[in-house]
């Protein structure tokens, strides 16, 4: 306000007089405002904030989902019949039943009743093997296909063959020999795995576990389905298993990311408000995309770090007025005679796609935690914002001329910044192994740039966040 | 009730907090209201309008300067919006040569401040803002002409013409009062 001090007695004294006055405002304004108010609490919920939130739900339910598995493979893991590892042990029987195996957490004591009633045999099964055992006594085929387990040592297993089982099947095997009787430590201490031909051995070791066992179970003609699952897992490599063999790793992650993007007016002079949300009001976010390539380096650890470029791409929908007529309908008597002139004015809207574009330079450090057949990551970090630019048109401020915001508009140079600084990057990714070298990615992600697109002159301040899921292949490449 | 502590309310979207903030602001709004409407009931109507944008975007103030003074600028801001911006417009080379006295009328001091608003109030629009916006609000022509997209020349025109509009209703009112 600058010509405070100044000015003619007539302003000085209405000044005085006006400036601190105060008047009672009738009920019905309040009223009205309260109406208004209710009205914008019963919008649903969520209202204006929908993207954001269905993101939100997103992550969370993912997480949920993921934690929700993890427990229950946890619970499930030695339950015998329950485990997913157990299926490929599924017996071919050309008679109306079947012999599986599964590995079961028998108590010492158990498995000493096992090994003494039952034939024993043990095996080692190496990393990525498909064994596949044929025994072939009268009519039943048995087959066994194993694959290792998911440490990165050999997977030892006791199997205990229920061949003797209703007394009909005489088991032979071509593979029955013992490689060594060794023990092993697994990760948990009080778990070894024993291997031995010897029976007397397992009589003599209580604590062997797991246990594999063969159950008779009613009805499985499965010789070819037996077949698919073994292949099916055949594919799961304990390759990827990459945390636990006291090595790091390098991976190559190439994504693309359909977005949602969460944006902001804000203004500090509140008569900008107006202009605030014309903008608002006229551009509307489309679906918007990223796509990035990235390398990372897994410690043995799980920790992990990644680098590399990701481009965005954030598109709106600018609808405008393009031009206003003026039309003149004259209403006409029988014979032709004006009875009546009747102007209208026509407003003719169209519309641009207005595109933000921006290249980052992530640094991120996350953890990886190994579940079998995923890997699940979590990912934290900071994006350095290396160009940034846009096209397409947007109000001006005084709500009715247009600006060209394209690199050559004229006076885009003072809306916009060229390069938007540091951004925060978080995601959560669950990725599958398809095999040894590849992963499939699928990884919800957010980003949010801490400055906004505009100019520190410019007096709106039009800031994003984007909340995408970034869908794409990690290759292994140590 | 501090207004901070009021404000916090009206975020959280509390109806008690919302209608103390209204209590406490409205009447001096709907003064201000007043000076830029011609008549009360489309002051009441510019007040709510403003109050609803004041609700709608109270997470925008920043706490930088007074409360007053930002729900103030929302009220002058959407009072001007609602004035016709043709009412700023061909008026130029025509108040510049009116005469101004620089007598002042000792019926002033006497005068009630409705009195005062409804002489305002019968101003042209332009006249009206630009009076408004320079005589009480303190801004400048520049700024006049920024926030009503017109020339400064227009400003200081519509200016002088409103003083004397003025000078002639006081004259009036002494004449009529002895």
């Amino acid at each position: 306000m600058s010509n405070m001090g100044q000015g003619h007695w007539l302003d000085r004294m209405f000044k005085k007089k006006l400036n601190s006055y105060e008047l009672t405002p009738s009920d019905h304004v309040w009223e009205n405002i309260a109406k208004h108010l209710d009205g914008e609490k019963r919008r649903p919920f969520l209202y204006g904030y929908w993207n954001q939130w269905m993101w939100v739900l997103v992550f969370v339910g993912v997480l949920a989902g993921l934690f929700a598995w993890w427990w229950w493979n946890k619970q499930h893991t030695h339950a015998p019949g329950k485990n997913p590892m157990d299926l490929p042990y599924q017996n071919t029987n050309s008679a109306n039943e079947g012999l599986a195996v599964h590995i079961s957490n028998a108590s010492p004591q158990h498995a000493t009743n096992q090994t003494q009633s039952i034939h024993q045999k043990s095996e080692t099964y190496t990393r990525n093997q498909v064994i596949t055992k044929k025994a072939t006594p009268k009519n039943n085929q048995l087959s066994v296909t194993g694959f290792s387990n998911t440490s990165n040592k050999d997977f030892t297993q006791n199997i205990n063959e229920a061949v003797s089982v209703e007394g009909n099947h005489q088991h032979t095997t071509s593979e029955s020999a013992v490689i060594s009787p060794t023990t092993m430590q697994s990760n948990d201490a009080s778990e070894q795995y024993i291997v031995s031909s010897d029976p007397s051995f397992f009589t003599l070791n209580a604590q062997t576990k797991p246990v594999f066992s063969f159950d008779r179970l009613p009805g499985r003609n499965s010789s070819l389905k037996s077949e698919k699952v073994a292949q099916a897992f055949a594919r799961m490599p304990d390759g990827c298993n990459v945390y636990m063999d006291q090595k790091s790793h390098f991976f190559v992650d190439a994504y693309y990311a359909p977005e949602l993007a969460r944006r902001s007016f804000t203004v500090s002079d509140p008569t900008q408000l107006d202009y605030a949300e014309k903008r608002a009001a006229t551009e509307k976010p489309v679906l918007s995309y990223s796509m990035g390539l990235r390398g990372s380096v897994i410690f043995s650890n799980g920790l992990a770090f990644r680098t590399g470029i990701i481009y965005s791409n954030n598109k709106e929908r600018f609808d405008y007025l393009k031009e206003t007529k003026t039309i003149t309908i004259e209403r006409k008597d029988k014979d032709g005679n004006v009875i009546g002139v009747e102007t209208q004015v026509i407003e003719i809207m169209d519309h641009v796609y207005n595109q933000y574009r921006q290249f980052d330079l992530p640094f991120i450090i996350g953890y990886e935690k190994d579940l079998k057949d995923f890997v699940l990551s979590i990912n934290t970090g900071i994006g350095f914002n290396l160009s940034s630019n846009q096209s397409g048109k947007i109000y001006q401020q005084d709500q009715q001329t247009i600006l060209n915001i394209g690199n050559n508009g004229e006076g885009s140079g003072e809306v916009f910044r060229q390069q938007l600084g540091m951004s925060f990057i978080a995601s959560l990714g669950l990725n599958y192994k398809y095999n040894e070298r590849i992963m499939l990615l699928l990884e919800p992600s957010a980003r949010m740039y801490l400055k906004p697109i505009t100019a520190d002159a410019y007096p709106l301040k039009q800031k994003y966040s984007f909340f995408g899921l970034n869908a794409g292949i990690r290759y292994r490449i140590d | 009730m501090d207004s901070e502590k009021i404000i916090q309310g009206c975020l959280r979207g509390d109806r008690i907090s919302q209608k103390q903030l209204f209590d406490r602001y409205s009447g001096k709004m709907l003064a201000v209201c007043m000076r830029y409407a011609r008549h009360r009931m489309e002051a009441e109507d510019l007040l709510q309008d403003g109050f609803i944008k004041v609700f709608s975007n109270l997470s925008q103030y920043k706490s930088e300067g007074p409360f007053e003074q930002w729900v103030r600028k929302i009220m002058i801001n959407n009072a001007i919006k609602n004035c016709n911006r043709k009412s700023f417009q061909n008026e130029y080379n025509v108040g510049d040569e009116l005469p101004e006295t620089t007598e002042e009328p000792e019926v002033i001091d006497h005068m009630a401040e409705n009195e005062l608003l409804q002489m305002i109030s019968e101003l042209p629009d332009g006249y009206r803002v630009v009076f408004n916006l320079y005589a009480i609000e303190g801004f400048s022509h520049r700024e006049i002409a920024d926030t009503l997209k017109i020339e400064e020349s227009t400003s200081r025109s519509q200016l002088v013409k409103a003083r004397k509009a003025l000078q002639d209703k006081l004259l009036k009112y002494q004449k009529t009062t002895i």
